[in-house]
């Protein structure tokens, strides 16, 4: 492994970017073994799914907090509905 | 003999169906791993030692490399899903081209550093559940949007939504600008986590407040009188409370006629008829007359008794209609009386002036209890009907 190959997985790993796959994409077209090259897709992979897998995680988790609240509000709602109904109250409020 | 050197020899040695009988049985290889072409194939093109091994000896060995099998077929099926799904054409190289690069690494590494492939299929693994997870918590949210909740969420909701189609924008930007792609999903999911926030708060507000007036509905179903005015009043509901005040008004003004009696009513209209028909035909003579001036006399005592009452009982009422209004309403309600559309059915009373007079007593009386704009608009409303 070469230290140019090191450099591009470091920066791979570190989640930079912008500077990870121009150098990514020579690297690519250099003579390399397949192997070596399937190291740079697993890699590139492998930094997605660090950064795809926390927001999808920390997004699901807002939108479960949001359906338990709704949730909650649909109970409430149905529970007041089933005793007595919101017209009904009004018309004893307003009798 | 080599494993796959004659897999018939094999499973007849290793897997004798009939071996129970016989007693003790080697642990052996599962026949039908071993016969997974696959897996062979993988077998052969990944290791060097095949010849050496046995399947009942070497079994603990034999299971180990059909793990690392499913661990590759995994590692490299689950890498194409994302690839085809994420990250085509991140770079130019094709997709077959791809998968024989990805394809040989991850055999190298299935003998160099098998841990590591471990590690990615759990780190696929916990990718693709986020994905469902995100789906399952994105439809149980629509389901909940559809089922009603309460007024007002809908739009509340559109803009998690947005935030939602926002990071499928942001997905296909990675795909199509990968240079600068991880600084536009830091900066955007920056903006979406607080706006989640924030409408997240919004929302746990709202539930509150409907949690409050459901509650408040419920004490209004169990309170009664001034309670339940007081609540009506928490809840702005001045309105309808006004209009009961005016019906309420009514119904009271129509008693005091009912109250009153008949016979003196009656009794005071026939006596001003008799004094017009009096006054009007002197030809009938002083002594007619001063017995009828006599007789009004009488009667006007009971006019004047009449017209206290009147005055009484429209005061309470009065006082009811400023204590319930509010300030916009106030005019509205008491412009009837104002304006002598509420008629008492007496002719001998002046209603109006027994309001004005009213008014202008709650006006000068400092301690009845009025706050001052209401005293404000009492003393516009006197001028405005006094002419």
């Amino acid at each position: 492994m070469t230290s140019e190959n090191n450099e591009l997985f470091d920066l791979l790993k570190q989640g930079k970017w912008e500077e990870a796959l121009p150098a990514l994409r020579e690297y690519l077209k250099k003579d390399a073994t397949d192997a070596e090259k399937g190291k740079v897709f697993v890699m590139l992979a492998e930094a997605y799914m660090n950064v795809a897998t926390e927001i999808n995680e920390r997004e699901s988790a807002a939108m479960q907090e949001i359906s338990n609240i709704l949730q909650d509000l649909d109970e409430t709602e149905h529970k007041y509905e089933d005793e007595a109904g919101l017209a009904n109250a009004r018309s004893v409020i307003n009798s | 003999m080599g494993i796959f050197g004659n897999i018939r020899e094999n499973i007849r040695k290793g897997f004798d169906l009939d071996s129970e009988k016989s007693g003790a049985k080697p642990k052996t290889f599962d026949v039908k791993k071993m016969t997974n072409a696959k897996f062979i194939e993988f077998m052969h093109e990944t290791y060097e030692d095949l010849n050496e091994l046995d399947p009942e000896t070497d079994s603990e060995v034999l299971e180990q490399r059909y793990d690392a099998f499913k661990s590759k077929e995994k590692v490299i099926s689950g890498l194409d899903r994302i690839y085809s799904k994420h990250l085509s054409g991140v770079t130019e190289i094709d997709e077959t081209e791809r998968k024989g690069m990805i394809d040989a690494y991850v055999k190298e590494q299935i003998k160099n550093d098998p841990e590591a492939i471990t590690a990615l299929v759990e780190k696929i693994a916990k990718f693709e559940k986020s994905e469902k997870d995100l789906d399952s918590n994105a439809r149980k949210m629509k389901k909940y949007e559809r089922a009603g909740g309460v007024e007002g969420l809908e739009e509340k909701l559109s803009v998690l939504q947005k935030a939602e189609k926002g990071y499928k924008v942001i997905q296909r930007y990675f795909q199509e600008n990968p240079q600068d792609a991880m600084r536009k999903v830091r900066d955007e999911y920056g903006i979406k986590k607080e706006k989640i926030g924030d409408e997240l708060a919004k929302i746990a507000k709202m539930a509150g407040e409907a949690k409050s007036l459901v509650e408040a509905f419920e004490q209004i179903k169990e309170a009664t009188g001034e309670v339940r005015n007081e609540i009506l009043y928490e809840l702005e509901l001045v309105s309808q409370l006004a209009e009961r005040g005016r019906t309420a008004l009514f119904e009271k003004a129509q008693d005091i006629l009912d109250d009153t009696d008949d016979k003196s009513f009656e009794e005071i209209k026939k006596a001003y008829e008799q004094h017009k028909k009096v006054l009007n035909e002197d030809e009938k003579g002083h002594f007619v007359l001063e017995q009828e001036d006599e007789h009004l006399d009488q009667q006007g005592e009971h006019l004047e008794g009449f017209g206290e009452l009147m005055r009484q009982k429209l005061s309470e009422e009065m006082a009811l209609v400023i204590e319930h209004s509010d300030l916009g309403k106030l005019e509205k309600d008491l412009g009837p009386y104002l304006k002598g559309d509420i008629k008492l059915e007496s002719d001998d009373v002046d209603e109006k002036s027994l309001v004005m007079q009213e008014l202008q007593n709650v006006v000068d009386d400092e301690a009845n209890g009025i706050d001052d704009d209401k005293r404000f608009l009492l003393k516009a409303l006197l001028i405005k009907y006094q002419s």
